[in-house]
């Protein structure tokens, strides 16, 4: 494990639940690494596959995907829907030799502020524990 | 004297905030005033609630998608906050009301206060946490919990040592300990109470050692101990040694059916929320083994005894009825000894790692004063006084009361109440006191579209909160070197009228086509920046925000890289944004209003006072629906007095449309605007209504079993109601025998109607009360006498009405001859007893009425049992689902009198805050569909949960419905090539975004 | 009730009964036109047409063992606009998968449209048949005698398509009309029709007794490579570098996409505005990386078309064979759609009832991923 690397992270954090976590974590002032580069979506149903394969094939070291806690997505079932999009690309990347496990995809309500700072935490250290992801220095993408 | 406009709200709960969602989104303005320093009353103690085991609570707002009502009252223009406040005084009469308001000294100006709680680490004093009741610590200087809103901190001067550590720490110098409270004077209109309830004090009960033994909890606790967000990240714990216990208690009816604490009544929820309780303690828990005693078990709402067979096949939760009559610690082990009497009727003992005391509702803190200074009546209990045909009027005219301080309920009762009080304040103040305000004058929006991006960058320093951990000069020289930055400029508080002002000075100085403000969470001051831009002419939409203090100053020890990537995305972003506006369509004011019984009259008149036309509908010849057949009332109203009223008053109101006799064959078009066809007589008739409300009732079920339609002694409660009220049938009767839940609450009609037990033992006092001679047997499964109903059930008792319990699997058995007997099995007594009746009446419980058809029409579902199906069981009781249809009374579910009148007007509430604005506006995160690209695929249509996307079938083009676009961007993700893309949310700017986060 | 009869075979010349019997389709209007193989006026392929005039069906040629096109393309161009007139269309089972999921993306539509499945015998591709027949090969004696044993082989020096080869569904399922000719004796072609349709193409009977073994054996063999073929793609395919080696060759020509049957949409993300890039952009990939490959995206244009479309692939292997570059494609979309449509015991092209899984979820399923 090198100590000196710092995972990049980009997440998917829907407007209503995972980001208001993210949020409460702020307001709570719950310290977790700076590793994280957060973009709002209105549901995480709407996160794109290709807004996924596209950082990883640029060189970040993990996607995370932060929707509402089964049953309570404020737009009824796209967090079911987000799993079910992010099961298979996570199959495809696995088959296709990509290491899957740099996607996370995690429910976070409003209140877990504090859990939303432990997944960044563990995503960070997990990733760590993985080391860069190779295409970072691999040009033919 | 001119009547004042307003409404002040007094409690801020679950059905105060409804209630001031639903007022303000109608137009009125609403004060929402609560005693606590924060919003919510007990909801925040709840992250999941029964029966979706979700939260849910963002469905409640009126306008969807939405926040938590939390945020959403704190966001909506029309109400105002008055938290930490009380009332001191009311004069005046119904629509003209001088209140005077005691705000009390927070010690922090929330003006100041940033919320970011340094004060709160240096306080040295710790106290008891009231979220939880006293679970935890909090400081002297505190948040009553993390997401209160408002968000500024106070001080409990009670504590507080006045040691001044948080004076030094707090930069915004907010804190002011020479804070003095504030008196304001108000003049409303009307006012609704909803201050909610309290916990029943459970160390009054001595004998379960509560306060003594500390593996003793009550349900409060417990309930804070499961959220994920306590000490224990939602698993049970001892609070003796921190295990996680294995064997677990609750108790039931902790000051609640106990006349000995002066708590005759039923608190209602207690048996639902320990059921709730054991599952997650369950899920949570695996291993733990729970045993749940009870006296009856009242599970009584929609889906509620589905629920509690989960919890006894699925989760394998033991259910005991029995009192416990004493709990006792083992010293050693700390662990927990019940005293009961089991079902055989031996005494026995049972030890337990953790009991769980499931206390009751006892009027909310300061009932008493509050009643006192307002002028309204309490009943012996302490709750507000009503009446059971004005659910929610006080006993003092303007005043309305809604929730729990009229009699204990649970969340889905409260929001329809809440609906209800709101619709009594509406129509007192009238359509009049609605602020149409007229749109804000701005100068013409510049076209930007053909320039080349400017972006200017405004970095708020946000006090010191931003500026002291992210060096913005050298964030200043980074966004200079990204290209199209044409500004950066560092203003103090972006979100107060200077910087405001600086925004829109330098937009139009520099002429700036794109903006990005750096600074706190979009959450807030959002609308204010918009407005900034429109000030300088730029379209709103063509904003961005970077959020430099929650995503990064308040949370990294080291945010400087990270402020420079959310700027270089926020940047990236903004180039790219395009001039958006908010569709919007006009609403036709009218309701159509099918069925005629109670709720549909109720709901109409409501409306119709409010000055809406309605088209009301009734299949019947004759108006009253099943009000017709309820002669008498358990609390001894006059139901038919009150039924010709409403016939009276339905039948010569100008505003009122009837068809008696005919029903809705069609009905097309969206909320706002739908258009109808109602069929008379054969003849066809066009309605068209901006909205309809459902109430088509429901029906008493027909027995199957007992002998019913065989042997004339076999009658059902109505058909004995009926013979009571007309006075024939009943004189020399000998003995009675009643059985309740008959078909019901069993495979087939898993439900409980709610009504029965309360129209058996009201039928049970008449008898008793003509000839008290005469022997009456109430065989039962559960009494459900919930809230005060349950006096009537002690009453019963006391007059000699004899009820014996049954269980499901081992029913009365009815043998016809010359006398009818029944046979029934005595749990108390362990045998069987052979009882002789002249008369055996059933109750057969309500079931849905021929609902197929029209939920065809209407395009709606059913549940399980035929009812319509609600948006949510919980907090959006009266939403179909669809917009602009609403549900009340028995098409919905079974439920009383009392509580058919609150639905139907809380529904004509719904209607009238979808309404009132006489338009409907869309949302601005819209899907648009570039048809050259757009296959007709119908990926989009199918992934739609709103039914916003529809396939022109002439064009193959995948079209937009934008009024029913909630804006989720899930067709966006569905279609493969992006003929789709979601405004705000564009490929190409998100993909931009991507690119500038590496 | 379908019934299962028999063209009789006259001088072992099967294509002319198999030619006479299009053209009694069309003389009786079962059909109103038919889109079949025809010999192409070049001698050296065989090209879909359809067919008005049943003279015209002198040239067909539904034996030819090559494919320039799956077939399901064009009935989605003469179906979308809902034809008036019955078609016939004669298609492979490949191509009859294809179409089923193209009704259910709307893509096609079933009203008047027969589909007349024939068992496939293995396609070349299109320049090998070129070449093949110019040396005389490819006779349709030689491909019967191998259909009636179910020992496919390609002719000497030759290979199959690679789908072709690892192909488990050579028998059309979901025809209103099938032809029959794998286990069927070389004097007899088996029709599986409705009984009344049977009645008027005056059909004999007869049985094929060997047919169902016939089947059984071809698939097993043809299982047995697929796995192998699957077990090499999965060996090969582990990491990083060798995600890259498969597709570093792709230069983005989209061949693959206009050959696909089930990439339906009218343009390509790909080729949408959404991915021409400024020159600033591509200098900003290339500084950070120090070098990025140029065409750019094509890793991001590969995964995301298995993401878009590899539940639906039915493994006709057309990509492949468009691809100028020779990337397998055929062994990693049916490898990788093999366990993706396990997921949601979803397989293309079975039914017009299955649910796509794009299109639809469930509240119960996969409830471990998105929990701590």
């Amino acid at each position: 494990m090198n100590e000196d690397f710092e995972p990049k992270i980009v997440a998917f954090l829907c407007n209503w639940c995972a980001y208001m976590g993210a949020d409460l974590a702020g307001t709570s002032r719950i310290q977790y690494p700076p590793n994280l580069r957060i973009i709002r979506m209105m549901c995480s149903g709407a996160v794109d596959p290709v807004y996924v394969i596209k950082p990883l094939l640029d060189g970040a070291d993990g996607v995370l995907i932060g929707g509402c806690h089964p049953g309570d997505c404020h737009y009824q079932e796209g967090n079911y829907k987000a799993r079910r999009r992010v099961a298979i690309l996570k199959n495809i990347l696995h088959q296709m030799g990509f290491d899957e496990e740099r996607v996370w995809l995690r429910w976070i309500s409003a209140s877990e502020g504090q859990v939303f700072a432990e997944t960044v935490t563990e995503m960070v250290e997990a990733l760590k524990e993985k080391g860069p992801n190779p295409l970072k220095e691999l040009w033919g993408t | 004297m001119t009547k004042k406009d307003t409404v002040l709200i007094a409690g801020a709960g679950v059905g105060g905030m409804q209630a001031a969602l639903l007022l303000a989104e109608a137009g009125y303005e609403v004060h929402l005033l609560d005693r606590a320093p924060a919003l919510g009353g007990s909801m925040p103690l709840l992250d999941r609630t029964f029966p979706t085991n979700s939260c849910g609570l963002c469905f409640m707002s009126p306008d969807l998608p939405a926040y938590c009502p939390f945020i959403e009252c704190e966001r909506h223009p029309n109400i105002e906050i008055l938290a930490y406040a009380e009332v001191e005084s009311l004069e005046g009469e119904a629509g003209n009301f001088r209140v005077s308001i005691l705000k009390k000294a927070r010690y922090v100006d929330p003006k100041r206060c940033t919320g970011c709680g340094d004060c709160a680490l240096v306080c040295p004093v710790e106290v008891p946490r009231e979220l939880g009741e006293g679970l935890e610590k909090r400081k002297a200087i505190y948040r009553p919990y993390p997401q209160a809103i408002p968000t500024a901190y106070l001080i409990d001067r009670e504590a507080c040592t006045e040691c001044g550590k948080c004076l030094k720490v707090c930069r915004a110098e907010a804190i002011d300990l020479e804070m003095e409270d504030e008196h304001l004077q108000l003049g409303v209109g009307a006012v609704i109470l909803t201050p909610g309830f309290q916990p029943f004090p459970a160390e009054l009960k001595g004998e379960f050692g509560y306060g003594r033994y500390p593996n003793v909890v009550t349900g409060f606790q417990f309930e804070r101990m499961l959220s994920l967000t306590s000490p224990s990240h939602g698993l049970p714990q001892r609070l003796s040694d921190g295990q996680t216990p294995k064997r677990i208690a609750f108790i039931q009816c902790v000051g609640s059916r106990d006349p000995s604490q002066g708590r005759g009544y039923c608190s209602s929820v207690c048996c639902m929320y320990a059921t709730k309780q054991a599952i997650l303690a369950e899920e949570r828990a695996p291993e733990s083994e729970i045993t749940l005693f009870y006296i009856d078990l009242r599970t009584f709402g929609k889906g509620y005894d589905r629920y509690l067979e989960q919890a006894r096949k699925g989760y394998g939760i033991n259910y005991q009825r029995s009192m416990v009559s004493a709990v006792k610690q083992e010293p050693r082990g700390k662990n927990l000894s019940l005293s009961y009497v089991a079902e055989d009727g031996r005494p026995r003992e049972e030890e337990f790692d953790l009991v769980v005391l499931s206390t009751g509702f006892v009027p909310p803190p300061g009932a008493e004063e509050l009643a006192q200074r307002v002028g309204i009546a309490l009943n012996e209990y302490g709750f507000c006084q009503t009446t059971e045909f004005a659910p929610t009027e006080t006993s003092r005219p303007g005043i309305f009361v809604a929730g729990a301080f009229a009699e204990p309920k649970d969340i889905a009762e409260t929001v329809a109440e809440a609906a209800s009080a709101a619709a009594n304040a509406a129509s007192l103040l009238g359509r009049e006191a609605i602020k149409v305000k007229p749109p804000k004058e701005y100068p013409p929006e510049r076209e930007v579209v053909d320039e080349e991006p400017r972006v200017g960058l405004f970095l708020c320093r946000c006090g010191e909160e931003i500026a002291q951990a992210v060096d913005l000069s050298q964030l200043r020289g980074f966004a200079l070197g990204l290209g199209e930055v044409a500004l950066v400029q560092e203003v103090d508080y972006a979100c107060r009228p200077e910087g405001l002002q600086e925004i829109k000075e330098a937009i139009t100085g520099e002429g700036l086509n794109r903006v990005v403000v750096a600074a706190c969470t979009h959450r807030l001051y959002e609308e204010e920046m918009r407005g900034s831009l429109r000030e300088a002419g730029l379209n709103p939409y063509l904003l961005e925000r970077a959020n430099l203090r929650e995503e990064c100053a308040w949370t990294h020890r080291e945010p400087q890289a990270k402020a420079k990537g959310l700027i270089e995305m926020a940047v990236a972003k903004a180039r790219l944004l395009k001039p958006l506006h908010k569709p919007s369509v006009e609403a036709q004011p009218a309701v159509l209003v099918i069925g005629g019984g109670l709720a549909g009259m109720v709901a109409s008149l409501r409306l119709a006072d409010l000055g809406f036309p309605i088209t009301l509908v009734e299949k019947e010849r004759e108006l009253g629906g099943n009000l017709r057949h309820i002669h008498y009332t358990l609390e001894g109203s006059n139901p038919q007095e009150f039924l010709r009223g409403l016939v009276q008053r339905v039948e010569s109101h100008p505003g009122i449309t009837l068809f008696k006799g005919a029903e809705v064959v069609e009905h097309q078009g969206l909320g706002g605007s739908f258009r109808s066809t109602l069929s008379l007589d054969g003849e066809e008739h066009m309605v068209e209504h901006g909205a309809t409300i459902v109430a088509t009732g429901g029906q008493e079920a027909l027995p199957r079993e007992y002998l019913y339609g065989q042997d004339p002694r076999v009658i059902t409660q109505r058909e004995l109601e009926a013979r009571i009220a007309t006075g024939g049938g009943i004189e020399g009767t000998q003995s009675v025998i009643m059985i309740q839940c008959v078909g019901s609450r069993e495979e087939g009609r898993f439900y409980c109607s709610r009504v029965c037990c309360s129209q058996a033992i009201k039928n049970a006092q008449r008898i008793k009360q003509a000839q008290p001679e005469t022997a009456i047997f109430v065989l039962y499964r559960d009494m459900r006498t919930y809230g005060f109903k349950e006096e009537y059930y002690r009453r019963a008792r006391e007059e000699g009405v004899i009820f014996i319990p049954y269980d499901r699997d081992r029913k009365p058995q009815v043998i016809p001859g010359p006398a009818l007997r029944v046979k029934v099995h005595d749990p108390i007594l362990g045998r069987e007893l052979h009882l002789e009746a002249d008369l055996l009446v059933l109750s057969p419980g309500i079931v849905a009425g021929d609902n197929g058809r029209l939920a065809e029409v209407l395009n709606l579902s059913l549940d399980e049992d035929g009812f319509f199906q609600e948006a949510n069981p919980k907090v959006a009781p009266l939403d179909s689902g669809r917009a602009g249809i609403f549900l009340c009374g028995l098409a919905q579910g079974p439920k009383s009198i009392t509580e058919s009148i609150s639905q139907a007007e809380g529904a004509a509430m719904r209607a009238t805050a979808f309404l009132a604005k006489g338009h409907l506006e869309g949302k601005v995160f819209l899907p648009t569909v570039n048809a050259r690209l757009c296959s007709g695929c119908g990926l989009c249509v199918s992934l739609c949960p709103y039914d916003a996307r529809r396939l022109n079938e002439e064009t193959r083009v995948a079209e937009v419905i934008e009024i029913l676009c909630q804006g989720c961007g899930l067709c966006a993700m569905a279609c493969p090539n992006g003929a789709t893309q979601q405004n705000l949310y564009e490929m190409r700017q998100v993909m931009a975004v991507v690119d500038a986060a590496l | 009730m379908k019934v299962e009869k028999f063209l009789e075979v006259k001088e072992g010349d099967t294509l002319a009964i198999l030619r006479n019997f299009l053209q009694r389709l069309l003389e009786k209007e079962i059909v109103e036109a038919l889109l079949v193989p025809l010999e192409a006026p070049s001698g050296d392929t065989v090209m879909p047409a359809l067919v008005k005039e049943p003279a015209r069906l002198e040239k067909a040629n539904p034996l030819a063992p090559v494919m320039p096109v799956n077939a399901a393309r064009l009935v989605s161009s003469l179906t979308i606009g809902k034809p008036k007139e019955k078609i016939g269309a004669l298609l492979r089972s490949c191509e009859i998968r294809a179409l089923i999921e193209l009704v259910k993306l709307q893509q096609a539509h079933l009203e008047n449209l027969m589909i007349i499945g024939i068992d496939c015998l293995g396609t070349y591709e299109v320049t090998d048949y070129a070449k093949l027949l110019s040396e005389g090969g490819a006779s349709t004696t030689e491909l019967m005698r191998g259909a009636k044993e179910g020992t496919l082989s390609p002719h000497e020096g030759y290979q199959f398509r690679s789908a072709c080869r690892i192909c488990e569904y050579p028998i059309p399922k979901n025809a209103a009309l099938t032809i029959g000719l794998l286990g069927v004796d070389g004097e007899k072609i088996l029709i599986k029709a409705p009984e009344e349709l049977a009645q008027r193409l005056e059909l004999t009977e007869g049985e094929a007794a060997s047919r169902e073994e016939v089947i059984k054996k071809l698939g097993e063999a043809r299982i047995e490579e697929r796995d192998r073929l699957f077990a090499q793609f999965r060996e090969r395919v582990v990491d990083m570098p060798s995600l890259l080696a498969q597709f570093s060759t792709c230069i983005r020509c989209h061949n693959c996409t206009v050959a696909c049957p089930i990439c339906y949409c009218k343009e390509c993300l790909f080729r949408t505005s959404t991915f021409e890039h400024e020159s600033d952009r591509y200098l900003k990939w290339a500084r950070r990386k120090g070098a990025i490959q140029m065409p750019t995206d094509t890793l991001l244009f590969q995964l995301t078309r298995l993401n878009h479309m590899v539940t639906s692939c039915v493994g006709c292997g057309m990509c492949e064979s468009a691809c100028p570059n020779d990337i397998p494609l055929t062994t990693i979309f049916r490898a990788v759609g093999q366990e993706v449509q396990a997921m949601f015991d979803y397989l293309p092209g079975r039914s017009l009832e299955d649910e796509l899984p794009l299109a639809t979820f469930k509240e119960d399923e996969l409830t471990e991923l998105g929990e701590r």
